[in-house]
Protein backbone atom coordinates (compact mmCIF):
# COMPACT_ATOMS: atom_id res chain seq x y z
CA UNK A 1 0.00 0.00 0.00
CA UNK A 2 1.26 3.47 -0.81
CA UNK A 3 1.71 5.82 2.11
CA UNK A 4 -0.42 8.97 1.92
CA UNK A 5 2.63 11.04 0.98
CA UNK A 6 3.49 8.66 -1.87
CA UNK A 7 -0.11 8.88 -3.00
CA UNK A 8 0.05 12.69 -2.99
CA UNK A 9 3.25 12.55 -5.02
CA UNK A 10 1.45 10.40 -7.59
CA UNK A 11 -1.45 12.88 -7.65
CA UNK A 12 1.05 15.68 -8.19
CA UNK A 13 2.63 13.82 -11.12
CA UNK A 14 -0.82 13.20 -12.56
CA UNK A 15 -1.82 16.84 -12.33
CA UNK A 16 1.33 18.07 -14.08
CA UNK A 17 1.09 15.33 -16.72
CA UNK A 18 4.31 13.56 -15.78
CA UNK A 19 4.31 10.00 -17.07
CA UNK A 20 5.97 7.79 -14.47
CA UNK A 21 5.72 4.67 -16.64
CA UNK A 22 8.18 6.28 -19.03
CA UNK A 23 11.01 6.21 -16.46
CA UNK A 24 13.51 3.35 -16.68
CA UNK A 25 13.36 2.43 -13.00
CA UNK A 26 9.60 1.78 -13.33
CA UNK A 27 9.96 -0.64 -16.25
CA UNK A 28 9.33 -3.63 -13.97
CA UNK A 29 6.87 -1.82 -11.68
CA UNK A 30 4.00 -4.22 -12.40
CA UNK A 31 5.88 -7.43 -11.61
CA UNK A 32 7.48 -5.81 -8.57
CA UNK A 33 4.04 -4.88 -7.24
CA UNK A 34 2.88 -8.48 -7.62
CA UNK A 35 5.97 -10.34 -6.45
CA UNK A 36 8.16 -8.02 -4.42
CA UNK A 37 5.48 -6.37 -2.26
CA UNK A 38 6.50 -5.59 1.29
CA UNK A 39 4.86 -7.10 4.35
CA UNK A 40 4.30 -4.82 7.35
CA UNK A 41 6.41 -5.69 10.37
CA UNK A 42 4.79 -5.20 13.77
CA UNK A 43 2.02 -2.71 14.31
CA UNK A 44 2.00 0.57 12.42
CA UNK A 45 -0.47 3.41 12.60
CA UNK A 46 -0.50 6.16 10.02
CA UNK A 47 -2.67 9.23 10.31
CA UNK A 48 -2.60 11.85 7.57
CA UNK A 49 -4.42 15.04 6.88
CA UNK A 50 -4.50 17.29 3.86
CA UNK A 51 -4.60 20.64 5.64
CA UNK A 52 -5.01 22.76 2.54
CA UNK A 53 -4.79 22.14 -1.20
CA UNK A 54 -1.11 23.04 -1.01
CA UNK A 55 0.04 21.26 2.12
CA UNK A 56 -0.43 17.98 3.94
CA UNK A 57 0.84 16.41 7.11
CA UNK A 58 1.25 12.86 8.31
CA UNK A 59 2.01 11.17 11.61
CA UNK A 60 3.24 7.59 11.94
CA UNK A 61 3.70 5.37 14.97
CA UNK A 62 5.21 1.90 14.85
CA UNK A 63 6.59 -0.63 17.31
CA UNK A 64 9.58 -2.06 15.52
CA UNK A 65 11.91 -3.12 18.38
CA UNK A 66 10.83 -0.02 20.28
CA UNK A 67 8.09 2.54 19.81
CA UNK A 68 9.13 5.03 17.20
CA UNK A 69 7.36 7.53 15.06
CA UNK A 70 7.72 10.10 12.35
CA UNK A 71 6.18 13.39 11.34
CA UNK A 72 5.95 14.35 7.68
CA UNK A 73 4.97 17.52 5.87
CA UNK A 74 4.44 18.14 2.20
CA UNK A 75 4.09 21.26 0.12
CA UNK A 76 3.03 21.50 -3.50
CA UNK A 77 3.10 24.73 -5.48
CA UNK A 78 0.08 23.64 -7.52
CA UNK A 79 -3.19 22.84 -5.74
CA UNK A 80 -3.70 19.09 -5.31
CA UNK A 81 -7.43 18.92 -5.90
CA UNK A 82 -7.53 15.42 -7.37
CA UNK A 83 -6.81 13.62 -4.08
CA UNK A 84 -9.11 11.53 -1.93
CA UNK A 85 -9.07 10.41 1.68
CA UNK A 86 -9.03 6.76 2.74
CA UNK A 87 -12.83 6.82 2.99
CA UNK A 88 -13.53 7.23 -0.71
CA UNK A 89 -10.23 6.36 -2.43
CA UNK A 90 -10.43 3.46 -4.86
CA UNK A 91 -8.18 0.56 -3.91
CA UNK A 92 -6.63 0.56 -7.39
CA UNK A 93 -5.16 4.00 -6.62
CA UNK A 94 -4.10 3.20 -3.06
CA UNK A 95 -2.34 -0.08 -3.76
CA UNK A 96 0.43 -0.82 -6.23
CA UNK A 97 -0.86 -3.36 -8.73
CA UNK A 98 -1.12 -3.94 -12.45
CA UNK A 99 -0.18 -0.81 -14.38
CA UNK A 100 -1.82 -0.42 -17.75
CA UNK A 101 0.75 1.18 -20.03
CA UNK A 102 -0.90 3.83 -22.16
CA UNK A 103 0.00 4.12 -25.85
CA UNK A 104 2.05 7.17 -26.85
CA UNK A 105 -0.86 9.18 -28.23
CA UNK A 106 -2.92 9.18 -25.06
CA UNK A 107 0.01 10.30 -22.96
CA UNK A 108 0.84 13.02 -25.45
CA UNK A 109 -2.66 14.43 -25.18
CA UNK A 110 -2.45 14.43 -21.41
CA UNK A 111 0.85 16.30 -21.44
CA UNK A 112 -0.38 18.95 -23.82
CA UNK A 113 -3.35 19.75 -21.65
CA UNK A 114 -1.11 20.59 -18.70
CA UNK A 115 1.29 23.09 -20.15
CA UNK A 116 0.27 25.75 -17.65
CA UNK A 117 2.01 24.01 -14.74
CA UNK A 118 5.48 24.53 -16.19
CA UNK A 119 7.45 25.55 -13.13
CA UNK A 120 5.83 23.71 -10.29
CA UNK A 121 7.57 22.24 -7.30
CA UNK A 122 6.94 19.77 -4.51
CA UNK A 123 8.76 19.65 -1.19
CA UNK A 124 8.51 16.86 1.32
CA UNK A 125 10.17 16.40 4.67
CA UNK A 126 9.89 13.63 7.23
CA UNK A 127 11.54 13.55 10.62
CA UNK A 128 11.92 10.30 12.54
CA UNK A 129 11.83 10.01 16.31
CA UNK A 130 13.80 9.13 18.33
CA UNK A 131 17.08 10.07 16.66
CA UNK A 132 15.76 12.98 14.60
CA UNK A 133 16.81 11.61 11.22
CA UNK A 134 15.52 13.70 8.33
CA UNK A 135 14.25 12.44 5.02
CA UNK A 136 13.82 15.21 2.48
CA UNK A 137 12.69 15.34 -1.12
CA UNK A 138 12.44 18.15 -3.61
CA UNK A 139 10.87 17.99 -7.05
CA UNK A 140 11.38 21.05 -9.19
CA UNK A 141 10.05 21.29 -12.70
CA UNK A 142 12.56 23.12 -14.89
CA UNK A 143 10.75 23.05 -18.20
CA UNK A 144 7.77 21.31 -19.76
CA UNK A 145 9.57 17.95 -19.97
CA UNK A 146 12.42 18.34 -17.52
CA UNK A 147 12.49 18.08 -13.77
CA UNK A 148 15.04 18.00 -11.00
CA UNK A 149 14.51 15.48 -8.22
CA UNK A 150 16.63 15.58 -5.08
CA UNK A 151 16.31 13.00 -2.33
CA UNK A 152 18.28 13.28 0.84
CA UNK A 153 18.72 11.52 4.16
CA UNK A 154 20.33 13.47 6.94
CA UNK A 155 21.20 11.73 10.16
CA UNK A 156 23.94 12.88 12.54
CA UNK A 157 24.57 9.26 13.52
CA UNK A 158 25.26 8.13 9.98
CA UNK A 159 28.65 8.21 8.32
CA UNK A 160 29.14 11.61 6.59
CA UNK A 161 25.81 12.77 8.03
CA UNK A 162 23.73 10.86 5.51
CA UNK A 163 23.42 10.69 1.77
CA UNK A 164 21.98 12.64 -1.12
CA UNK A 165 20.88 11.63 -4.60
CA UNK A 166 20.14 14.04 -7.44
CA UNK A 167 18.18 13.13 -10.58
CA UNK A 168 17.88 15.33 -13.63
CA UNK A 169 15.06 13.81 -15.64
CA UNK A 170 13.92 14.57 -19.15
CA UNK A 171 10.68 12.80 -20.00
CA UNK A 172 9.22 13.01 -23.49
CA UNK A 173 6.56 10.86 -25.06
CA UNK A 174 9.04 9.14 -27.35
CA UNK A 175 11.92 8.74 -24.89
CA UNK A 176 13.13 9.64 -21.44
CA UNK A 177 16.64 10.41 -20.20
CA UNK A 178 18.03 10.69 -16.69
CA UNK A 179 21.29 11.85 -15.19
CA UNK A 180 21.87 10.69 -11.64
CA UNK A 181 24.45 11.61 -9.05
CA UNK A 182 24.68 10.17 -5.58
CA UNK A 183 27.07 11.25 -2.83
CA UNK A 184 27.21 7.64 -1.69
CA UNK A 185 30.37 6.20 -3.36
CA UNK A 186 30.23 9.25 -5.72
CA UNK A 187 27.92 7.30 -7.97
CA UNK A 188 27.22 8.64 -11.45
CA UNK A 189 24.50 7.21 -13.60
CA UNK A 190 22.79 7.63 -16.95
CA UNK A 191 19.46 6.03 -17.73
CA UNK A 192 17.39 6.18 -20.87
CA UNK A 193 14.24 4.61 -22.17
CA UNK A 194 12.99 4.65 -25.73
CA UNK A 195 9.51 3.80 -26.97
CA UNK A 196 9.75 1.91 -30.23
CA UNK A 197 7.35 2.30 -33.12
CA UNK A 198 6.30 5.14 -35.33
CA UNK A 199 5.83 8.41 -33.53
CA UNK A 200 2.21 9.33 -33.31
CA UNK A 201 1.52 12.95 -33.87
CA UNK A 202 -1.15 14.47 -31.68
CA UNK A 203 -2.54 16.23 -34.75
CA UNK A 204 -3.68 12.91 -36.21
CA UNK A 205 -7.30 12.12 -35.58
CA UNK A 206 -7.35 9.30 -32.95
CA UNK A 207 -10.06 7.52 -34.96
CA UNK A 208 -7.67 7.00 -37.88
CA UNK A 209 -5.22 4.95 -35.83
CA UNK A 210 -5.69 1.19 -36.24
CA UNK A 211 -7.90 -0.15 -33.50
CA UNK A 212 -5.59 -3.04 -32.63
CA UNK A 213 -2.55 -0.78 -32.27
CA UNK A 214 -2.61 -0.31 -28.53
CA UNK A 215 0.66 -2.02 -27.70
CA UNK A 216 3.78 -0.31 -26.40
CA UNK A 217 7.34 -1.57 -26.80
CA UNK A 218 9.90 0.19 -24.63
CA UNK A 219 13.60 -0.48 -24.49
CA UNK A 220 15.87 1.03 -21.90
CA UNK A 221 19.33 0.91 -20.46
CA UNK A 222 21.28 2.25 -17.51
CA UNK A 223 24.99 2.87 -17.00
CA UNK A 224 26.58 3.43 -13.60
CA UNK A 225 30.02 4.39 -12.48
CA UNK A 226 31.11 4.60 -8.87
CA UNK A 227 33.97 7.09 -8.87
CA UNK A 228 35.29 6.17 -5.42
CA UNK A 229 35.58 2.43 -5.99
CA UNK A 230 35.98 2.77 -9.79
CA UNK A 231 33.38 0.06 -10.36
CA UNK A 232 31.00 0.17 -13.31
CA UNK A 233 27.42 -1.09 -13.58
CA UNK A 234 25.15 -1.76 -16.52
CA UNK A 235 21.73 -3.18 -17.21
CA UNK A 236 19.29 -3.15 -20.04
CA UNK A 237 15.59 -3.99 -20.22
CA UNK A 238 12.73 -4.43 -22.65
CA UNK A 239 9.04 -4.08 -21.92
CA UNK A 240 6.21 -5.13 -24.18
CA UNK A 241 2.75 -4.16 -23.11
CA UNK A 242 -0.35 -4.92 -25.11
CA UNK A 243 -4.03 -5.78 -24.86
CA UNK A 244 -5.80 -8.84 -26.09
CA UNK A 245 -7.82 -7.81 -29.13
CA UNK A 246 -10.70 -10.13 -28.34
CA UNK A 247 -11.16 -9.59 -24.62
CA UNK A 248 -9.31 -6.32 -24.05
CA UNK A 249 -7.30 -7.82 -21.20
CA UNK A 250 -3.92 -6.14 -20.80
CA UNK A 251 -0.67 -8.05 -20.47
CA UNK A 252 2.92 -6.96 -19.91
CA UNK A 253 6.15 -8.80 -20.59
CA UNK A 254 9.58 -7.63 -19.51
CA UNK A 255 13.08 -8.88 -20.04
CA UNK A 256 15.93 -7.40 -18.02
CA UNK A 257 19.59 -8.30 -18.52
CA UNK A 258 22.63 -7.42 -16.48
CA UNK A 259 25.66 -8.58 -18.52
CA UNK A 260 28.20 -7.75 -15.80
CA UNK A 261 26.55 -9.99 -13.21
CA UNK A 262 25.25 -12.38 -15.85
CA UNK A 263 21.68 -12.05 -14.68
CA UNK A 264 18.63 -12.45 -16.89
CA UNK A 265 15.14 -11.84 -15.54
CA UNK A 266 11.96 -12.29 -17.53
CA UNK A 267 8.45 -11.58 -16.33
CA UNK A 268 5.00 -12.16 -17.72
CA UNK A 269 2.01 -10.47 -16.14
CA UNK A 270 -1.56 -10.74 -17.33
CA UNK A 271 -4.73 -9.29 -15.98
CA UNK A 272 -6.82 -12.44 -16.19
CA UNK A 273 -10.07 -10.71 -15.25
CA UNK A 274 -11.26 -7.40 -13.89
CA UNK A 275 -10.53 -8.54 -10.34
CA UNK A 276 -7.48 -10.73 -10.76
CA UNK A 277 -3.91 -10.55 -12.03
CA UNK A 278 -1.34 -13.28 -12.42
CA UNK A 279 2.40 -12.81 -12.64
CA UNK A 280 5.34 -15.10 -13.22
CA UNK A 281 9.03 -14.34 -13.18
CA UNK A 282 11.99 -16.44 -14.15
CA UNK A 283 15.49 -15.45 -13.08
CA UNK A 284 18.60 -17.05 -14.50
CA UNK A 285 22.28 -16.43 -14.03
CA UNK A 286 24.46 -17.61 -16.89
CA UNK A 287 27.64 -17.50 -14.82
CA UNK A 288 26.46 -19.68 -11.95
CA UNK A 289 23.52 -21.42 -13.70
CA UNK A 290 21.38 -20.59 -10.68
CA UNK A 291 17.74 -20.07 -11.49
CA UNK A 292 14.57 -19.09 -9.69
CA UNK A 293 10.91 -19.15 -10.55
CA UNK A 294 8.55 -16.77 -8.76
CA UNK A 295 4.81 -16.77 -9.05
CA UNK A 296 2.30 -14.33 -7.71
CA UNK A 297 -1.28 -13.26 -8.04
CA UNK A 298 -3.68 -10.71 -6.69
CA UNK A 299 -7.40 -11.13 -6.22
CA UNK A 300 -9.71 -8.22 -5.63
CA UNK A 301 -13.05 -8.70 -3.98
CA UNK A 302 -15.98 -6.46 -4.77
CA UNK A 303 -17.52 -4.18 -2.23
CA UNK A 304 -20.90 -5.36 -0.96
CA UNK A 305 -22.57 -2.03 -1.72
CA UNK A 306 -24.70 -2.92 -4.71
CA UNK A 307 -25.98 0.60 -5.36
CA UNK A 308 -22.54 1.67 -6.56
CA UNK A 309 -22.63 -0.75 -9.47
CA UNK A 310 -25.52 1.09 -11.04
CA UNK A 311 -23.28 4.01 -11.89
CA UNK A 312 -21.29 1.97 -14.43
CA UNK A 313 -22.93 2.11 -17.81
CA UNK A 314 -20.19 -0.08 -19.26
CA UNK A 315 -20.95 -2.86 -16.84
CA UNK A 316 -24.23 -3.51 -18.61
CA UNK A 317 -22.63 -3.45 -22.06
CA UNK A 318 -19.72 -5.77 -21.46
CA UNK A 319 -21.29 -9.15 -20.75
CA UNK A 320 -23.03 -9.42 -24.15
CA UNK A 321 -19.84 -8.48 -26.06
CA UNK A 322 -17.90 -10.98 -24.02
CA UNK A 323 -20.26 -13.84 -24.67
CA UNK A 324 -20.38 -12.93 -28.32
CA UNK A 325 -16.64 -13.21 -28.57
CA UNK A 326 -16.54 -16.47 -26.69
CA UNK A 327 -19.14 -17.94 -28.98
CA UNK A 328 -17.34 -16.96 -32.15
CA UNK A 329 -15.69 -20.31 -32.14
CA UNK A 330 -18.17 -23.14 -31.87
CA UNK A 331 -17.52 -26.82 -31.91
CA UNK A 332 -18.81 -28.79 -34.83
CA UNK A 333 -18.23 -32.56 -34.88
CA UNK A 334 -14.94 -32.74 -32.98
CA UNK A 335 -13.64 -29.67 -34.83
CA UNK A 336 -13.96 -25.96 -34.43
CA UNK A 337 -15.29 -23.49 -36.90
CA UNK A 338 -15.40 -19.74 -36.68
CA UNK A 339 -18.87 -18.28 -37.01
CA UNK A 340 -18.56 -16.09 -40.11
CA UNK A 341 -21.37 -13.72 -39.13
CA UNK A 342 -19.58 -12.71 -35.95
CA UNK A 343 -16.10 -12.04 -37.30
CA UNK A 344 -16.94 -8.67 -38.79
CA UNK A 345 -18.56 -7.50 -35.60
CA UNK A 346 -15.39 -8.45 -33.71
CA UNK A 347 -13.22 -5.87 -35.45
CA UNK A 348 -15.80 -3.22 -34.76
CA UNK A 349 -15.90 -4.15 -31.13
CA UNK A 350 -12.12 -4.26 -30.61
CA UNK A 351 -11.70 -0.72 -29.42
CA UNK A 352 -14.92 -0.82 -27.47
CA UNK A 353 -13.84 -4.00 -25.70
CA UNK A 354 -10.40 -2.67 -24.70
CA UNK A 355 -11.74 0.62 -23.42
CA UNK A 356 -14.68 -1.10 -21.75
CA UNK A 357 -12.34 -3.47 -19.93
CA UNK A 358 -10.10 -0.62 -18.81
CA UNK A 359 -13.05 1.46 -17.65
CA UNK A 360 -14.43 -1.50 -15.79
CA UNK A 361 -11.09 -1.99 -14.01
CA UNK A 362 -10.84 1.70 -13.16
CA UNK A 363 -14.40 2.12 -11.95
CA UNK A 364 -15.02 -1.13 -10.11
CA UNK A 365 -15.60 -0.66 -6.42
CA UNK A 366 -13.35 -3.11 -4.60
CA UNK A 367 -13.29 -3.58 -0.85
CA UNK A 368 -10.16 -5.66 -0.42
CA UNK A 369 -7.31 -7.37 -2.21
CA UNK A 370 -5.43 -10.56 -1.45
CA UNK A 371 -1.88 -10.85 -2.72
CA UNK A 372 0.04 -14.09 -2.72
CA UNK A 373 3.57 -14.58 -3.95
CA UNK A 374 5.94 -17.49 -3.78
CA UNK A 375 9.47 -18.18 -4.89
CA UNK A 376 10.67 -21.73 -5.50
CA UNK A 377 14.39 -21.24 -4.92
CA UNK A 378 14.02 -19.02 -1.86
CA UNK A 379 11.41 -21.43 -0.47
CA UNK A 380 9.22 -18.69 0.87
CA UNK A 381 5.63 -17.58 0.59
CA UNK A 382 4.13 -14.17 1.18
CA UNK A 383 0.50 -13.47 1.94
CA UNK A 384 -0.87 -9.96 2.11
CA UNK A 385 -4.41 -8.75 2.66
CA UNK A 386 -5.24 -5.12 2.14
CA UNK A 387 -8.66 -3.64 2.43
CA UNK A 388 -10.96 -1.06 3.88
CA UNK A 389 -12.51 -1.40 7.34
CA UNK A 390 -14.93 1.47 7.91
CA UNK A 391 -12.86 4.48 6.75
CA UNK A 392 -9.46 2.99 7.56
CA UNK A 393 -7.20 1.16 5.15
CA UNK A 394 -5.82 -1.97 6.77
CA UNK A 395 -2.88 -3.96 5.51
CA UNK A 396 -1.87 -7.22 7.13
CA UNK A 397 0.43 -9.96 5.99
CA UNK A 398 2.78 -12.76 6.79
CA UNK A 399 5.96 -14.09 5.23
CA UNK A 400 6.70 -17.76 5.76
CA UNK A 401 10.06 -19.20 4.80
CA UNK A 402 11.51 -22.68 5.05
CA UNK A 403 14.44 -22.87 7.42
CA UNK A 404 17.40 -24.14 5.30
CA UNK A 405 18.89 -26.29 8.10
CA UNK A 406 15.90 -27.78 9.87
CA UNK A 407 13.49 -27.64 6.90
CA UNK A 408 10.67 -26.37 9.05
CA UNK A 409 8.51 -23.43 8.06
CA UNK A 410 9.17 -20.27 10.01
CA UNK A 411 7.34 -16.96 10.21
CA UNK A 412 9.81 -14.29 9.07
CA UNK A 413 7.57 -11.25 9.07
CA UNK A 414 4.18 -10.62 10.51
CA UNK A 415 2.42 -7.35 10.92
CA UNK A 416 -0.53 -5.08 10.53
CA UNK A 417 -0.76 -1.46 9.53
CA UNK A 418 -3.64 0.98 9.75
CA UNK A 419 -3.80 4.17 7.80
CA UNK A 420 -6.31 6.95 7.87
CA UNK A 421 -6.30 10.09 5.76
CA UNK A 422 -8.81 12.81 5.13
CA UNK B 1 73.62 29.81 -3.91
CA UNK B 2 71.82 26.56 -3.25
CA UNK B 3 70.11 28.12 -0.26
CA UNK B 4 68.91 31.03 -2.36
CA UNK B 5 67.38 28.84 -5.03
CA UNK B 6 65.49 26.77 -2.46
CA UNK B 7 64.19 29.95 -0.83
CA UNK B 8 63.01 31.34 -4.15
CA UNK B 9 61.27 28.07 -5.04
CA UNK B 10 59.45 28.03 -1.71
CA UNK B 11 58.44 31.64 -2.35
CA UNK B 12 56.99 30.72 -5.75
CA UNK B 13 54.95 27.93 -4.11
CA UNK B 14 53.51 30.22 -1.44
CA UNK B 15 52.60 32.71 -4.13
CA UNK B 16 50.02 30.32 -5.58
CA UNK B 17 49.07 28.59 -2.36
CA UNK B 18 46.21 29.83 -0.26
CA UNK B 19 47.27 29.09 3.28
CA UNK B 20 44.73 29.10 6.06
CA UNK B 21 45.55 29.58 9.67
CA UNK B 22 44.31 26.88 12.03
CA UNK B 23 41.91 29.38 13.52
CA UNK B 24 40.15 30.18 10.25
CA UNK B 25 40.09 26.47 9.34
CA UNK B 26 38.27 25.77 12.56
CA UNK B 27 35.93 28.67 11.92
CA UNK B 28 34.99 27.38 8.46
CA UNK B 29 34.38 23.90 9.83
CA UNK B 30 32.18 25.36 12.54
CA UNK B 31 30.17 27.41 10.03
CA UNK B 32 29.69 24.33 7.85
CA UNK B 33 28.59 22.36 10.88
CA UNK B 34 26.09 25.04 11.90
CA UNK B 35 24.69 25.33 8.38
CA UNK B 36 24.21 21.56 8.28
CA UNK B 37 22.27 21.68 11.55
CA UNK B 38 20.19 24.61 10.33
CA UNK B 39 19.34 22.78 7.09
CA UNK B 40 18.52 19.64 9.08
CA UNK B 41 16.11 21.26 11.52
CA UNK B 42 14.99 24.10 9.28
CA UNK B 43 13.77 22.06 6.33
CA UNK B 44 10.42 21.06 7.82
CA UNK B 45 9.58 24.57 9.09
CA UNK B 46 10.48 25.80 5.58
CA UNK B 47 8.05 23.29 4.00
CA UNK B 48 5.39 24.41 6.48
CA UNK B 49 6.03 28.08 5.72
CA UNK B 50 5.70 27.48 1.96
CA UNK B 51 2.40 25.67 2.56
CA UNK B 52 1.19 28.49 4.76
CA UNK B 53 2.16 31.25 2.33
CA UNK B 54 0.65 29.47 -0.69
CA UNK B 55 -2.80 29.21 0.87
CA UNK B 56 -4.92 32.30 0.40
CA UNK B 57 -6.83 32.15 3.69
CA UNK B 58 -3.63 31.71 5.82
CA UNK B 59 -4.59 28.84 8.13
CA UNK B 60 -3.46 28.89 11.75
CA UNK B 61 -0.07 27.35 12.54
CA UNK B 62 -1.69 24.74 14.76
CA UNK B 63 -3.93 23.41 12.00
CA UNK B 64 -0.94 23.25 9.65
CA UNK B 65 1.18 21.42 12.21
CA UNK B 66 -1.40 18.93 13.36
CA UNK B 67 -1.66 15.74 11.31
CA UNK B 68 -5.06 15.08 12.84
CA UNK B 69 -8.17 16.38 11.11
CA UNK B 70 -9.59 19.48 12.75
CA UNK B 71 -13.25 19.19 13.61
Amino acid sequence: MYTYMEYLQKCYYKSIGWNEDNIYSNITATSNALLEFSIPNGIKIDNSNKTTDYSASSFTLSNQHQINGSLAYLYSSIPLTNTMGTKEISLQDAIAGFKIIEPVLLVNKQLNSNLNSKSSSLLYGRMYFPGSALEAMLIKRISENTQLLIKCISNPHLEKNGTMIVYLQNNKTKYSRELIFSTNELLLGVRCLYNLGSSLNSKINPNLIPKFDNSVVSIGTELWYAARTMSPGLSTALRYSTRSTSTGKPLTMTLAINPILGHVSSTYTVKTSVASTFCSKYDFNFFSYASNLSLGFELYSYSRKKNNLKSFPIKNDLPPTNTEILNQIRSIDNGYQIKPDLVSSKTLNNQAVTTAFQNLVNESDFSSVLKVSTSLNDKMMKLLWEGRCKDILVSTGVKIALNPTTNTPEVNRLGISFSYAC
Amino acid sequence: MAKESSASSSNSITKYQFTLSDESKERILKVLDYSKTIAHYGFIPFVLYLGWSATSNKPSILSLLSPFPSA
